[in-house]
């Protein structure tokens, strides 16, 4: 899930939580304790405190025995300890989910109600997508690109009422690179006209962009418009250096002649470094640029892995 | 290198036996000290460092009940109240059968709730990359140290046997831990694995041990002591090692103890052999004073020579402690092993504080044990230097004030040791006037054996056996030493003997007594003195139902860890057969057995003696419902623990506590002759896996008299090497008495003495020497045994023992002095017969 | 150089008391030679251990150049003892334990003198033997022991000599050696020197000569003692 959101007074928020499920062994756990597990989860949370220029993030691990974390699919609820995703209302097949998303490190907490404002997005075929040539490199993908977020921000103690829009992704794979592969860098883009754009592009090990790369733009209306590659004409226009100074764009002119769009991504704080276990850059984004010869802005979330 | 040094380090070397034999002393009584230290801190040392392994960073330590925590306990702690730094553990001991039952520490973690905690496994991560995915997903797989690895000749994917409670499991090696100078002594005997695996290997369903905690300030405390239902108990990590080092005090002390003792020979050695030399050197003492020399100087002569003596003595004793402590360290660790707990030493430790201890005692006690001669050397007049020969008169005069004082100081030395305390220190303080006094009264006993025996060897021997029983008294301000050293020894042997034979025997009654079942069921042990592993509760059933039984026990014994104590709770389901094997130290028999139907608790002596506990006092107890009240209705001889054991009905037992499965069953049978069917029959009962020790009465007897034997191993070998000390002590006076004698001896031989003569003339002397000896010894024995006894192991461990004076020790302890005194004397009088009488006669 | 003021000495023996020193002056010039003669057992040890300091009168003064040692704690005495007094006995008593040299090299350590070799060469010189410096006390005859005994006795340079019957455990020829040997090295250096002796051989040293009775001393002309 990655997120914009503000409170009352203008301050300005933006969140990540995510929650990875991997299984160590095809077999399961001939083990009988209740402990025994094949399943490991794994939860990245953060929160960028757009106004005050600061980044939060954690990392938790654990496996599924003991109830410690877990997925279920009745009553749709996925948990890492304390941190969880649930449902909170019974739903028929045509409803749209209300969600509450909990999270909290030491220095950060956020507890929200997400209600989607738009139908469910099956990214790929049907959503299946496809992320490189080999079986195997895809993944199951849906996506609810805009979901009414209300709630509040804890961080270092003080409580914020926020609201705003999130966006959510779920995805099931088996691998997520080929062997040329190095990487993506993912734009979750929402747009205020209530449009929402993705576009992920696969970068190869010379740096040239994957041809399974390919993208997608939610209407207003829920209707889906699919981006290829060739459409899409992306230009780093700035970099940061991390800490232990790895290079990362930090700036993109992103342009779609063929949708008429042309816009200019930037980072909403410019550390947005996950230093966790395996190191990546996923943050809050500011969306300038036209549309349709009109000008629009927007909010967004940019991951970047492989750097 | 001035003159005066150079002439004392020369009368030193042209004494070579003198002096090495003090070196000699010094470096046994040190080495003794020492290796004792060693092994005591080595084993407690490893326990730590286990204990320290399994802790990691760990401040606090959540503790469950009799069963462990729920595995929702745990859960709830996390996810309800969100508390991230803690981690569930599961800890078990295996041993490997093909290993020569190498014990190993099972640690079962969950490696996610881990990387706060232990660094071995989260900053190693790397090396254990590949085979993590199989500690986790597949039950029984361990990870081990590199070198462990090697040494059980295992690689990747083999298993191995081992025996857990009883059952025979196999585990599978997943991976290895390489070590580095951080990890090695917690890996040493340590095989983690997943907690899942730990949980199935244990068969604690549902259940962890106990929930390490970091806690960084007293607010963290607060809530998480709130978050603990009744009976759940946050404690500091630190407290486990404490309580298993206090449950070492009492053994420490007494071996400590006993270590001294061959120390205190030593000095005794010291003391005589400066002494001997400050009377052979009047003369020359008193030419020094006469041409300017100092006292002050002279003093400070004797003590730097002592402080030679002491140096090398020290360096050489602690080269010899450091392979007596290798020795030391394995019977050591077996007693700690039979007894306490499970430890597995393999590595010598030394901390700073014994080389201290070892230097101060060798060093400084030397000096402190020359000082005597030092002040006696400075207060030799310059006028000696115009005299030939000082006469012996000086001691004869004080012996009256000796005698007296040595009376004195028996006296003083009963006083310390009636004076009400269970300070252990205090009594060895008293032991060491009683020691003294028995010093003092020497002089006036070789007085009382001269006036007997001069008669006597000169009837039997002529005028040379009066010779050399006169030579005694006329040179008693050396023989004496000798004479009170080897009495101290030879003393020393009888006190201990005496003590572990009345030990001994009063264990023996006393299971002969409490043993009054027919056979005996337990899981195998690690500790050989208790039942740490359990029985399920089913196979109870399954004897019941043997035809030839005729009556049953059963208990299960939990460790109650509460307020820093370690409580041993014995559960009794009791048949009323087995009422008489309890002997009552306090409270009425039939009275005491109604209260405890009722639900009231028996205490052991020791238990009762350690905690200031009588019958109708209450003792708190940390049940799995919070702390509980119960009255105490009887108080028993018991001498399985020296720890003490608190034993409650079984009924009442499971009203407080969840603990399942037994520690243990004893079963009557209905006729003597189907004891060994019955054995055979539960031996082949079907128990799913679960191995049965199955021992009839006299074997269970005999293996428990064995396991006492064993502890009281380390005595006899202390024993031994004190008397090795107090022989080298006899020898070395012995030698120096007969050297001085030369010019004496030298005008017999002129007079037409033969060499034989002359031989046996040394020897009757040494013969008479160490018959007074022993019957110093003997008295003085008795009375060590005595406050070994009454006291010391009263205060130690608070048990009551019969004391039995042993004739057969006694006998020996007279035949060693004998044997002592005239092997010394063997070299020494043959030395002298060879001595050319115009040698002798030479001026020196 | 030595004055004795009203010196009293007794020694107690069970319940009789034994007077051996009773009232009495003496005074020694520097560079004078005095012989003590007397019974065994009429005090003259007594009194070389009273002048040395090794014991202190029960009444009187003791002043060795200048100073009253019956005043000075028994350290002090020691002190005085080991700067200004050089002692030969009648066993020798050469310490056992060191060779020749270092016998002599001793008093020179104790005072903590320079040029020890010079003075060691210079006494080797006076009384020879120097051939023997290395050997051990034990190797030498008597004659030879008592020789440096002599040489220890001088080797410091002290004021004063104490000689407790030097040749008493001698034959009659080494004694007169020795006796010719403490007229060159004590006599003709000038040196003063108190000696108990009973030897007649030694009298012709003496400038005064002395005999001790009942604790009394009386000067006693040198050729009456040729009885």
């Amino acid at each position: 899930m990655k997120k914009y959101l503000k409170t009352s007074d203008n301050k300005k928020f933006g969140y990540q939580f995510t929650i990875f499920r991997t299984s160590l062994s095809s077999d399961k756990n001939s083990g009988t304790s209740e402990w025994s597990s094949n399943q490991i989860y794994m939860a990245h949370f953060t929160v960028t405190d757009i106004s005050n220029d600061k980044f939060y993030f954690d990392e938790r691990f654990s496996r599924d025995g003991n109830e410690l974390a877990g997925a279920q699919v009745n009553s749709f609820k996925v948990w890492l300890e304390d941190w969880e995703i649930i449902e909170t209302q019974n739903r028929t097949a045509f409803d749209l989910p209300v969600i509450n998303v909990r999270a909290k490190t030491d220095k950060a907490e956020i507890n929200f109600i997400l209600e989607s404002l738009k139908p469910v997005v099956l990214q790929g075929e049907k959503g299946l997508s496809q992320k490189g040539s080999q079986r195997g490199n895809a993944s199951y993908y849906y996506s609810y690109t805009n979901l009414k977020t209300d709630g509040k921000i804890i961080i270092e103690g003080k409580e914020f009422k926020v609201s705003g829009n999130s966006w959510m992704d779920r995805e099931w794979s088996t691998s997520a690179l080929s062997e040329d592969q190095k990487g993506w860098d993912w734009f979750a883009l929402q747009l205020d006209d209530t449009t929402e754009l993705m576009y992920y592009q696969m970068r190869r090990n010379d740096g040239s962009p994957d041809d399974f790369s390919k993208g997608i733009i939610v209407n207003k209306d829920g209707s889906l418009e699919q981006i290829k590659k060739d459409e899409v004409n992306l230009i780093i226009t700035d970099n940061w250096n991390s800490p232990a100074g790895v290079k990362y764009p930090a700036g993109w002119n992103l342009r779609i002649p063929s949708k008429n769009i042309d816009l200019k991504i930037n980072p909403a704080v410019s550390d947005q470094l996950l230093d966790v276990s395996i190191k990546y850059w996923e943050g809050s984004v500011n969306i300038e640029g036209i549309r349709n010869g009109l000008n629009i802005s927007g909010r967004g979330y940019v991951e970047m892995t492989g750097y | 290198m001035n003159s005066l040094t150079k002439s004392s380090l020369r009368y030193l070397f042209k004494h070579p036996w003198q002096f090495g034999l003090s070196v000699l002393g010094i470096a046994m009584g040190v080495a003794i000290v020492v290796s004792i230290d060693i092994a005591n801190f080595s084993s407690s040392r490893a326990f730590n460092l286990s204990l320290d392994a399994v802790a990691g960073k760990a401040t606090h330590q959540i503790i469950g009940n009799s069963d462990g925590i729920p595995d929702s306990f745990y859960r709830s702690l996390r996810i309800d109240n969100g508390i991230k730094n803690i981690a569930p553990v599961i800890e078990s001991y295996v041993s490997i059968p093909d290993s020569g039952r190498r014990v190993f520490k099972l640690l079962g973690v969950d490696l996610f709730a881990e990387r706060p905690f232990r660094d071995y496994l989260s900053e190693t991560g790397s090396s254990i990359d590949g085979v993590f995915k199989d500690l986790f997903t597949k039950p029984n797989s361990i990870i081990l140290s590199e070198d462990n690895l090697k040494k059980l000749n295992r690689t990747i994917g083999d298993s191995i046997l081992v025996q857990i409670n009883g059952k025979e499991k196999f585990l599978v090696i997943s991976g290895f831990i390489k070590e580095d100078e951080n990890n090695r002594s917690a890996l040493e005997n340590l095989f983690i694995t997943d907690i899942a695996s730990a949980q199935q290997l244990t068969e604690k369903k549902d259940h962890i041990d106990y929930i390490d905690v970091i806690i960084k300030n007293e607010s963290e405390e607060k809530m998480l002591v709130d978050l603990l239902p009744d009976g759940f108990v946050l404690q500091q990590s630190g407290l486990r090692s404490q309580t298993a080092e206090q449950m070492l005090d009492a053994f420490n002390i007494n071996l400590t103890s006993l270590s001294l003792l061959a120390l205190i020979v030593g000095l005794f050695l010291i003391y005589n052999t400066m002494t001997f030399s400050v009377i052979q050197r009047r003369v020359l003492i008193g030419t020094l004073r006469s041409i300017g020399v100092t006292s002050g100087e002279i003093s400070g002569l004797i003590l730097k020579e002592a402080l030679i003596i002491g140096i090398l003595g020290t360096i050489a004793g602690f080269a010899a402690a450091y392979f007596i402590s290798k020795f030391l360290l394995t019977i050591v660790s077996q007693t700690i092993n039979d007894l306490y707990y499970v430890v597995s030493v393999r590595e010598i430790y030394i901390s700073p504080a014994i080389i201290i201890k070892g230097i101060a005692l060798g060093v400084i006690a030397t000096l402190l044990s020359a000082l005597k001669p030092a002040k006696e050397a400075s207060g030799v007049h310059p006028r000696s230097a115009m005299i030939r020969s000082e006469q012996e008169s000086s001691l004869l005069k004080k012996i009256p004030r000796m005698t007296f004082a040595g009376m004195l100081f028996i006296i003083a030395g009963a006083v310390t040791l009636i004076i009400p305390s269970k300070n252990v220190w205090l009594s060895y303080f008293g032991i060491l006037p009683v020691i003294i006094g028995f010093a003092l009264l020497t002089p006036v006993v070789i007085i009382l054996v001269e006036k007997i025996f001069s008669p006597l060897y000169k009837k039997l021997f002529g005028i040379t056996g009066k010779m050399s029983s006169r030579s005694i008294l006329q040179n008693i301000s050396r023989t004496y030493i000798s004479i009170a050293a080897l009495a101290l020894a030879v003393a020393a042997t009888v006190g201990v003997g005496t003590m572990v034979s009345s030990f001994r025997s009063t264990v023996i009654d006393w299971l002969e007594t409490r043993l009054n079942a027919d056979v005996f069921i337990s899981a195998p042990s690690l500790i050989s003195r208790r039942n740490d592993a359990v029985l399920n509760e089913d196979i109870l059933d399954k004897i019941k139902a043997i035809d030839e039984v005729r009556d049953f026990n059963f208990y299960r014994e939990v460790e109650l860890l509460q307020e820093g104590k370690r409580y041993h709770l014995l559960a009794s389901g009791l048949s009323k057969r087995s009422y008489s094997g309890f002997k009552f130290k306090e409270g009425d028999p039939d009275e005491a057995w109604k209260r405890f139907e009722d639900g009231e608790i028996f205490l052991s002596e020791p238990f009762a003696y350690r905690y200031d506990l009588n019958v109708g006092s209450m003792l708190t107890l940390k049940t799995d419902n919070g702390m509980r009240d119960f009255k105490v209705a009887g108080i028993y001889y018991d001498y399985a623990s020296d720890q003490g054991l608190i034993t409650i009905q079984y009924e009442h037992f499971k009203k407080f506590w969840n603990a399942k499965g037994f520690s243990g069953i004893s079963v009557f049978v209905k006729d003597e002759n189907s004891i060994g069917t019955v054995k055979d029959k539960i031996q082949s009962l079907e128990t799913g896996g679960q191995q049965l020790i199955v021992r009839t009465y006299k074997f269970l007897r005999d293996s428990s008299v064995e396991i006492f034997d064993r502890t009281f191993l380390i005595a006899k070998v202390l024993q031994i090497l004190s008397v090795i000390v107090a022989f080298i002590g006899i020898l070395s006076s012995l030698m120096s008495l007969q050297l001085e004698r030369k010019r004496e001896l030298g005008i017999l031989r002129a007079n037409g003495l033969l060499p034989s003569q002359l031989f046996l003339m040394v020897n009757l002397q040494t013969l008479l020497m160490g018959f007074t000896a022993g019957l110093i010894a003997l008295p003085l024995g008795n009375i060590l045994a005595a406050i070994l006894i009454y006291i010391i192991n009263k205060r130690s461990f608070g048990w009551t023992m019969q004391f039995d004076i042993l004739p057969g020790i006694l006998a020996e302890a007279m035949i060693l002095a004998l044997v002592a005194a005239v092997l010394a004397g063997i070299y020494p009088g043959y030395k002298m017969s060879r001595t050319s009488p115009v040698n002798a006669l030479r001026e020196e | 150089m030595v004055e004795l003021k009203k010196v009293s000495k007794q020694f107690s023996e069970g319940n009789t008391k034994h007077i051996v020193l009773n009232n009495f002056d003496l005074k020694i010039e520097k560079g004078e030679i005095i012989i003590l003669l007397g019974k065994s057992g009429s005090g003259k040890s007594t009194l070389l251990n009273i002048i040395s300091g090794i014991d202190i009168p029960d009444e009187g003064s003791v002043t060795i150049g200048g100073t009253d040692i019956t005043k000075l704690s028994e350290k002090d005495r020691t002190l005085v003892r080991r700067n200004s007094i050089g002692f030969i006995f009648q066993f020798f008593n050469l310490i056992p334990t060191l060779t020749v040299k270092e016998n002599l090299q001793l008093p020179l350590e104790l005072t903590n003198s320079g040029n020890q070799e010079e003075r060691i060469n210079n006494i080797f010189s006076e009384v020879g033997l120097s051939d023997r410096a290395n050997t051990y006390p034990d190797k030498l005859s008597g004659g030879e022991q008592q020789r440096i005994a002599i040489a220890r006795a001088l080797i410091h340079n002290p004021d004063i000599i104490l000689a407790d019957e030097p040749t008493g455990n001698l034959d009659y020829d080494t004694g007169l050696q020795i006796v010719d040997l403490l007229d060159r090295v004590v006599k003709q250096k000038g040196k003063t020197m108190i000696m108990v002796t009973h030897s007649k051989d030694v009298m012709g040293l003496a400038d005064k000569v002395y005999s001790l009775r009942e604790g009394r001393l009386t000067e006693t002309k040198k050729d009456s003692v040729i009885e």
